[in-house]
């Protein structure tokens, strides 16, 4: 494990404060906690981000517009916006085979922010946040490549 | 619904309803609403429910698309040219096509990615609504019109409720029509959003910026959006060589677009000859053939009896790469008919292209050097001067005997088809031209010059009988080049695509 890493036991909240985030692991089936790493390395470096879908669900309804994400428990979701890069007010992450988008859409009584996010065509994915994502470790370049030819080709999608 | 426009040609429409959820920001809760884009005759914005039901309307947020129409009106409205030259027939295609061969090196791949991403900021009502599944229209401005297309392939690779029913297509309508639709639609949903708190000083905002773009536009800004964003380098070059201080460029920049008068109040800037040539020029046009073309549009010579006046028609391209080239050969058939020409006659000898032909019709033919090799001829008119059709010495293909020819007969498709506001014309023939308008002007030119009786007469009937004699003689009659007449022979049926590349081997 990397020396950014220590203190499993400490508190979420003290961590925060102290500046440092849980760093996860993750896999189709579930998440662990690894250890946690300085937000300096880019994992977290806002207030703390809550995210909560329930009450937004425009895009689960069966004649809904909006793009659907694919099935994941709260914590795997709320793990995908701890550790996704920020660019502008939105912060963009990857899961599987899809790309996500994150945007805060209230704030809660603590003061923390409430987000929901949303799959997004590759493309769309804006190349500050490839980039971030590509040295932080969460995506290669010839996974990216790869995603961008196959989204754009004429084959029907996987 | 409120509906703006004609659904058989462009219109709009919107109604405003409850949001399902009340938890997401005021703005875009207030403007949730239905939403209808109908492009000839087709509802972009049906499709089929994950249910099987069928919906023939979007529900999405309003607000950011207004807000899109109003912040991205003059580009929207008045750039053409693609990032990256390209053979795709629209702008939606443009977006898939230019990922087919990704650049190897990364830091390009970034500035692909970042060009694209701001020409669909500019142009693609989708990227207004990312999270939404709406119909990728993209608007641009082609001669007089506005080009609006769309294509849904990328979509299928992201999970959503919706399969939309026209997945792709396209159409070229009248640029004001377009413009009115766009403009009705924005100003009605704002209004409706002024009388709510939660939106009126958002609607207040887009109000002022609609109202502002059909009482007070910038010619200047809209026909920079027009020619390209390089003009402004040009400027400053040109203002340095001849010692001005570079701080004040607007004025130079006005006088190279060719914009003399005050603006005037409309929703859409018609383009000088200036704009037109410069959009379809590469983005790096070098100041001297700036200033070379500039000059040619400043010395057009006056004329008033024109022949070429009496076959002018402004006809937007067919959409289909197939059915352009068919649109094409069709008019180059009807030319030649309307000026009376035997249909097995070449334009050789007494029916000369550029001595005799040309002349008869008013057109002055005029040689250019240009720096960049990539543009082969050009074409400009104005009503009251003469129309030029150009050829670039230092051409490709245009600095041959016979490419000269082909070229002088493409940039005459132009100048007879190609009629944009004003009724003028003014395009660069290069690989940034309008794609569609190119592939037409080239066909044009080979079924002008090779009519399918002038091949008839000039080559053995059985293609398997022929011998490279038999070609270089039918070369030597209709004045073309092996190139030209072996892809014409292919193209019209004669030979099949192996046999074209067997007699480009070994004639």
């Amino acid at each position: 494990m990397s020396a950014a890493f220590f203190n499993a036991d400490l508190p979420a909240r003290r961590c925060w404060q102290e500046g440092w985030a849980k760093k996860y692991a993750t896999d189709n089936e579930t998440t662990t906690i690894i250890g946690w790493a300085s937000t300096s390395k880019g994992f977290l470096n806002k207030a703390p981000m809550k995210y909560d879908s329930t009450t937004y669900r425009k895009h689960k309804r069966p004649d809904g517009w909006g793009t659907k994400c694919p099935p994941m428990t709260q914590e795997q979701a709320q793990v995908l916006l701890d550790t996704s890069v920020p660019v502008g007010d939105s912060r963009y992450n990857i899961f599987e085979k899809h790309c996500f988008k994150a945007f805060s859409h209230a704030t809660d009584n603590d003061g923390d922010t409430i987000w929901h996010g949303f799959p997004i065509k590759w493309s769309d994915l804006p190349t500050e946040a490839k980039n971030q994502l590509i040295a932080n470790g969460l995506l290669t370049s010839t996974e990216y490549r790869k995603r961008l030819r196959k989204s754009s080709s004429t084959e029907l999608a996987p | 619904m409120n509906l703006f426009g004609d659904r058989a040609r462009f219109a709009l429409g919107y109604q405003l309803i409850p949001d399902p959820d009340q938890a997401c920001q005021p703005l875009r809760r207030v403007s949730w609403g239905k939403l209808q884009i109908w492009v000839a005759g087709r509802n972009l914005t049906e499709g089929i429910s994950s249910n099987q039901d069928v919906v023939n309307c979007a529900e999405v947020p309003l607000a950011p698309i207004v807000a899109w129409i109003a912040e991205k009106w003059d580009p929207m409205l008045h750039e053409s040219r693609l990032p990256r030259q390209s053979k795709s027939p629209d702008a939606a295609s443009w977006c898939f096509d230019c990922f087919v061969s990704l650049p190897d090196d990364d830091s390009k791949l970034d500035q692909l990615l970042d060009a694209r991403a701001g020409w669909r900021a500019r142009h693609a009502m989708g990227y207004s609504l990312p999270d939404f599944r709406l119909p990728d229209l993209h608007l641009r401005r082609v001669n007089s019109g506005i080009e609006l297309s769309w294509n849904d392939r990328e979509w299928r690779s992201v999970a959503n409720s919706i399969n939309l029913q026209e997945p792709s297509g396209s159409a070229i309508l009248p640029a004001t029509e377009v413009a009115q639709v766009l403009f009705d639609w924005a100003i009605s949903l704002s209004r409706e959003l002024q009388s709510i708190p939660e939106s009126a000083d958002f609607a207040h905002e887009m109000n002022r910026l609609l109202q502002g773009h059909r009482t007070a536009p910038s010619a200047l800004k809209r026909l920079q959006w027009a020619a390209g964003q390089h003009l402004d380098q040009a400027a400053r070059d040109a203002r340095r060589l001849v010692g001005l201080a570079n701080d004040d460029i607007e004025e130079t920049v006005q006088a190279l677009l060719g914009i003399s008068e005050p603006d005037s109040a409309a929703l859409i800037t018609p383009l000088t000859i200036p704009a037109m040539l410069f959009r379809s020029a590469s983005p790096e046009l070098t100041s001297p053939d700036l200033w070379n073309l500039s000059k040619a549009i400043n010395q057009l010579p006056s004329n008033t009896n024109i022949p070429l006046r009496d076959y002018q028609q402004a006809s937007p391209p067919s959409m289909s790469p197939e059915t352009v080239y068919k649109d094409g050969y069709a008019k180059a058939v009807a030319f030649r008919e309307s000026l009376g020409m035997e249909p097995g006659l070449p334009l050789t000898g007494d029916l000369d292209l550029e001595s005799k032909l040309l002349p008869e019709l008013g057109v002055v033919v005029r040689d250019f050097t240009l720096e960049d090799k990539e543009i082969d001829g050009l074409a400009m008119f104005a009503p009251g001067k003469s129309p030029l059709a150009g050829v670039n010495l230092t051409g490709k293909y245009s600095s041959t005997r016979w490419g000269r020819r082909m070229t002088l007969a493409h940039e005459l498709c132009h100048l007879l088809y190609d009629l944009s506001d004003g009724q003028s014309v003014g395009i660069v023939s290069n690989p940034w031209a309008p794609e569609l308008l190119e592939k037409r002007a080239n066909a044009f030119a080979a079924m002008l010059l090779m009519p399918r009786l002038a091949l008839e007469v000039s080559l053995p009937a059985n293609s398997r009988q022929w011998t490279p004699e038999d070609l270089h003689g039918a070369m030597r009659f209709l004045g073309v080049g092996r190139t030209a007449l072996m892809n014409h022979l292919h193209n019209l049926g004669f030979i099949s695509h192996s046999e074209r590349d067997a007699w480009l081997d070994s004639i």
